[in-house]
């Protein structure tokens, strides 16, 4: 049990009316959680503890479900994670065309191994599963973005890219 | 047209005729034949992912889950043949991969689904050489302790809390094989049913504190009887070692409290070996139990011949069983004393809960207001009692018998000052109680598991007590003492069983009339006038 | 060789993809389009069209090849439950990425074949059901969406003949189990994206328990074709019994990745060499995966295949998603079984015991292998457990693992072993940590203590 009291979030206006609106594509409200969630994840950057008890207690879920379903999906940021989330597919066809050797050079620049997060909570690098992108191997999503036919010498100016 | 309602197939080349809709396995299971399972339960919704229960099916490409397959006309199912058996033995090699070896220091030994199975249906070895999965040991909450590298992902547990408590804490998280049952940081399983999630565990991955490193189960003694901790009279298991009980479990009645029982039911048992209990006898000038019989007779005969029979004064408890009660009522009939003069005390109203899947928490915690009704009238609680307070006030009552074995409500402060005011007072009693005047006669109360006999829910269903343990030194079974108390007084040959003792009842109270002890049963009966 | 001739081949799926604007409405309607819709929902009664998408013999894109119309005639007639129409758009078997080209590039054509089968199936309520990844697919979708809500083409009169569609997008989160059709329904109705049990059938029984048909994107981009030049066009590509343009994707090693949409039947060595460059820097063909990683592989010898149903299903694997990876000469096979037995241990949604425990294991006995600690019963041991996890669960990712498993076992078996004697030597004793000996003998610690007991002889 958490001895820190979770703190209460709440939606803003703009985001509670687009619930009303989703609410209404579907007979009922859990089938409104995944895009709830994905709404609390852009409203407040990621999905912590507080985000899933607001979509809980928004949808009429116990917080246990929530969590649960949060769970078992890996697309949703969550508390920790840096401000860009380097998404390095390693599935087979992009295993072909040398994703290791990415991944490999991202941990030496950025220090960190696959799963961490850098000091300055910059940058989270994962190592994900087929994007769908294949014929572009290596590729590497950026929070949202797909960054295609990344080779070894590209990264660094995508990290300085984003280092703004 | 009407939908049909039975269907024929065949199960292991015989002819079966089965409602339809109803599940394979239920079928199976309902001609005694032995079709394995872990994640399906009678009280939950199946949900089909353990895969143990596969059958061989007929002209279906592959084996079919019995748990979650209808049965449908001109079904031809093998539930041993080669290839059943095969994917039995498949689906435990791939569910002991992970599992570890904790058998030795598991609670669960002895009543584990998955050491049966493995046992009856399983190959001998494991060509699982790697590097097992992980998962958390921790508490989940309301005394329920989570190992989970035992978890086989049934999700019993969280159909329970989401569908029967209507709670929801439990839910499965992760993927894959990192999947463990979980409960959402901050929100640890609270739920009133808690407890019910350990006993439906297949394995030892819920694991209850109360019970932990107790005993073992296969030297403990198992015993029916029924929950005495409000009046829905939830059926239960006491389990015994050395004569001490160790644990209670649910004990499945469709009519009463399906497959669950309350925490408070389940984890109240303390008092019966309690620091509190009283094992005091005082009969004058005698400690010695076995003078009990005849000094009550004698002094209840002298008091009604030297004062009268109206100057008795009996309370007795919602608490006691049918067989007390009648007998109670009995002795006092034999000496003449006025029905009136029987009042009746009961513990304080608590809270009614309802749950999600229909189970009910009673706000009456008296076990058998309803027998006390039955036996010995409606007014026993209201009418009788205050006139006989205003009696004992009043100087009009000699002789008071008070039983007061209701763990954790002793008598009322009226009821120990009536006292003061009578010649010859006697308290049967649980609970140590200071306030009793030194001069009080007093006698250890049983406590409900170490009776024989009945009670009666506030549905009107009359269900068995059985006795699990037996009476601490110096304690009376109350049905025997008072019997042998009538035959003193010359109403009685001699001692009836328990059996001979519920049907010499039934005769005589209308509520009880057609019943025969041989027919309560495990799962009890309805009483006439029950609502059921 | 195939009997389809080598010529260019016209596209219709991808006609417009490279040109700018495509995914507007504007140029959509410039080019024809929701002309097919309109014509079908003006002149031809929901039973019709499910008779014209049977006759055609439209076989589902997304990778069980089930056919289309067959699927929607299990659709109950007489029900009062609403139907749903739900787009399979969560691409996620790897070496596919078709529907994404698709979407992002012609989101109308996806939407046209939409409307007419939601009104084959008189259904009035659509889901896309858009994997998380998928972001600018979804952005591209959502905005073509209400382009078409705007002009009239969804909502409550579509194209003024009062049929009534709702249209809505759904972002999935990262699970592969949510293209597997009823694993998406439960993701749909917000839950762990957990199968269902089958049956009952998801046309019966399927989203929130009323009857729903699941289709792929580019299926349903099919029948938009299907309807605007004639089922005999679309009868008339490829072999009968699953005809049709179709489109492949060509990744790995070969010089020109990318989506190429061809014939059904097109030979598959045609398709690497001719379209998609042939096997790059110059080397030797190793093996092709060709329907995404579930099916199973094909050594360079077994290469000379037509791409349809029937034929590769006749090699012993399958069209699948129609995702072709092509391994070279150099390729580490044992390294490519691990990675993809690694994906579907990720991937196990977890329910049933075969699956979420035979994956992993499964992966590790590879990984043990692949790291110089394997054993030569490991071999068998693998192609045993994959052989035990199919045919025994809720649904079929554990027969897609199962499947590269053994296929990739047996067919490179010697590499296994290279793998397997080049450890031995180096490789530890996975209990004592120490050299690993010969089974039967003694380990090192218990001949030390044979040795201790026996000393004192």
């Amino acid at each position: 049990m958490s001895g820190t009291p979770i703190e209460i979030k709440l939606f803003s206006k703009k985001a509670r009316e687009f619930i009303e609106w989703l609410l209404g594509r579907y007979p009922n409200k859990q089938a409104a959680l995944l895009p709830v969630l994905r709404l609390a994840e852009e409203e407040f950057g990621n999905i912590d503890d507080s985000s899933v008890m607001l979509v809980a207690d928004t949808l009429d879920l116990s917080p246990g479900y929530v969590w649960g379903v949060l769970t078992f999906y890996t697309h949703y940021r969550r508390e920790g994670d840096g401000k860009y989330l380097l998404q390095v597919c390693s599935t087979l066809p992009c295993a072909l065309r040398g994703c290791d050797k990415v991944q490999r050079k991202l941990e030496e620049k950025l220090g960190i191994k696959a799963g961490e997060t850098t000091e300055d909570g910059l940058f989270t690098l994962k190592k994900v599963e087929c994007l769908g992108s294949c014929d572009t191997a290596p590729v590497v999503q950026v929070n949202e973005k797909y960054h295609e036919n990344l080779d070894v010498e590209d990264l660094d100016e995508l990290l300085e890219t984003l280092r703004g | 047209m009407t939908e049909k309602q039975t269907v024929n197939l065949k199960i292991n080349g015989e002819e079966v005729e089965a409602p339809a809709g109803e599940m394979l396995i239920k079928v199976c299971h309902d001609r005694g034949l032995d079709v394995p399972f872990f994640c399906y339960h009678p009280g939950l919704v199946p949900e089909g992912n353990c895969r143990m229960c596969l059958v061989e099916v007929a002209k279906a490409p592959k084996p079919m889950p019995a748990c979650t397959t209808p049965v449908a006309d001109g079904m031809e199912i093998e539930t041993h043949s080669g290839a059943a058996k095969d994917a039995r033995a498949d689906v435990l090699e791939f569910m002991l991969a992970n599992h570890p070896l904790d058998c030795p220091i598991c609670d669960k030994s002895g009543e584990c689904l998955l050491q049966d199975h493995s046992y009856d249906h399983g190959r001998d070895g494991s060509r699982m050489v790697d590097v097992k999965q992980i998962k958390p040991t921790k508490d989940l909450g309301n005394g329920v302790k989570l190992w989970g590298n035992r978890c086989i992902s049934c999700t019993r547990c969280v159909r329970f809390c989401s569908d029967i408590a209507g709670s929801g804490e439990l839910a499965m998280v992760n993927r894959g094989d990192s999947s463990v049952v979980d409960v959402f940081p901050g929100y640890p399983l609270q739920n009133p049913l808690s407890g019910n999630v350990v006993d439906i565990c297949p394995v030892g991955a819920l694991i209850s504190e109360d019970f932990l490193y107790q005993a073992r189960v296969w030297y403990e003694k198992k015993t029916d009887s029924v929950c005495h901790e409000c009046a829905r009279g939830c059926n239960i298991e006491l389990q015994t070692l050395n004569n001490e009980v160790k644990r209670i479990v649910a004990r499945h009645n469709d009519a009463v409290n399906d497959y669950w029982i309350c925490d408070h039911g389940r984890y109240t048992y303390d008092y019966i070996l309690g620091p509190e209990r009283s094992l005091e006898c005082r009969l004058g000038d005698s400690a010695n139990p076995a003078n009990a019989p005849g000094f009550l007779a004698r002094k209840l005969r002298k008091s009604a011949d030297e004062h009268g029979a109206d100057s008795l004064g009996v309370v007795v408890s919602a608490f006691m069983n049918n067989e007390a009660l009648y007998l109670l009522g009995s002795l006092l009939q034999e000496l003449g004393v006025p029905a009136e003069n029987i009042g009746a005390c009961a513990r304080t109203d608590g809270e009614e809960e309802e749950f999600k899947g229909g189970f009910r928490i009673s706000a009456d915690r008296n076990p058998n207001r309803r027998g006390v009704e039955a036996i010995l009238g409606k007014n026993a609680f209201s009418s009788h009692a205050d006139d006989l307070l205003k009696k004992a006030k009043a100087s009009g009552l000699r002789c008071l018998l008070l039983v007061s074995d209701m763990p954790g409500q002793p008598l009322a402060d009226e009821w120990i000052e009536a006292l003061d005011a009578v010649e010859f007072g006697l308290v049967f009693l649980l609970e140590n109680d200071s306030r009793i005047p030194e001069t009080v006669h007093l006698l250890p109360a049983t406590a409900f598991s170490e009776r024989d006999g009945s009670i009666i829910n506030e549905d009107g269903r009359v269900q068995l007590l059985r006795a699990a343990t037996q009476l601490p030194r110096g304690v009376l079974s109350l049905d025997e003492l008072l019997q042998d108390a009538l035959v003193e007084l010359g109403a009685r040959e001699s001692r009836l069983s328990p059996r001979g003792l519920f049907d010499e009842m039934a005769g005589v109270v209308p509520a009880l009339a057609e019943i025969r002890h041989g027919d309560l049963g495990e799962a009890g009966l309805s009483a006439r006038g029950g609502e059921e | 060789m195939a009997e389809i001739k080598q010529e260019k081949f016209e596209k219709v799926l991808t006609k417009y993809v490279d040109e700018d604007g495509s995914a507007t409405l504007e140029f959509y309607r410039g080019h024809g389009g929701y002309e097919a819709a309109e014509r079908v929902l003006k002149e031809m009664k929901p039973g019709e069209v499910i008779e014209a998408v049977k006759e055609s013999t439209l076989r589902g894109r997304g990778g069980a090849g089930f056919p289309c119309g067959v699927k929607w005639s299990f659709v109950p007639k007489e029900t009062d439950k609403p139907k749903y129409l739900v787009v399979n758009a969560d691409e996620s078997e790897p070496g596919t990425f078709k529907d994404r080209v698709l979407m992002e590039r012609d989101p109308h054509q996806l939407i046209e074949g939409s409307l007419i089968s939601a009104y084959a199936i008189e259904s009035h309520v659509c889901y896309i059901y858009i994997r998380g990844e998928y972001y600018d697919a979804f952005l591209t979708m959502q905005k073509a969406i209400d382009e078409a809500y705007e002009a009239g083409i969804l909502g409550e009169n579509v194209l003024g003949t009062g049929f009534r569609l709702d249209m809505t997008m759904h972002r999935g989160a990262g699970a592969y189990i949510c293209g597997e059709e009823t694993g998406l329904l439960s993701s749909l109705e917000g839950k762990r994206g957990l199968p269902k049990i089958k049956p009952p059938f998801p046309a019966v029984e399927g989203l929130f328990g009323c009857p729903t048909v699941v289709n792929n994107v580019e299926t349903l981009s099919c029948v938009t074709h299907i309807f605007d030049r004639g089922v005999d066009w679309f009868k008339s590509i490829g072999p009968p019994g699953g005809p049709g343009p179709k489109l492949l994707c060509v990744c790995g090693h070969v010089e020109r990745p990318g989506t190429y949409e061809v014939p059904m039947g097109i030979n598959l060595l045609d398709l690497v060499n001719d379209y998609a460059g042939g096997v790059w820097k110059k080397r030797e063909l190793k093996a092709i995966i060709p329907g995404g990683t579930s099916a199973k592989i094909l050594t360079a010898e077994e290469c000379d295949v037509n791409m349809d149903y029937e034929s590769l299903a006749a090699k012993d694997t399958m069209l699948g998603s129609g995702g072709v990876i092509v391994m070279d000469e150099k390729t580490d096979m044992v390294n490519a079984l691990y990675n993809i037995l690694r994906f579907y241990a990720h991937e196990s949604c977890g329910q049933c015991t075969p699956c979420r425990e035979g994956t992993g294991w499964l992966a590790k006995i590879c990984g043990r292998i692949l790291h110089g600690t394997g054993r030569m019963e490991d071999l068998d041991l693998m192609i045993d457990l994959a052989q035990k996890m199919c045919g025994r669960t809720i649904c079929v990712l554990a027969d897609a693992a199962a499947f590269p498993c053994e296929s990739i076992v047996r067919k490179f078996r010697l590499e296994f072993h290279e793998k397997i004697n080049a450890g031995a030597g180096h490789e530890r004793d996975i209990h004592t940590g120490g050299p690993l000996v010969q089974p039967g003998a003694l380990s090192a610690h218990n001949q030390e203590r044979l040795d201790e007991l026996q000393g004192g002889h």
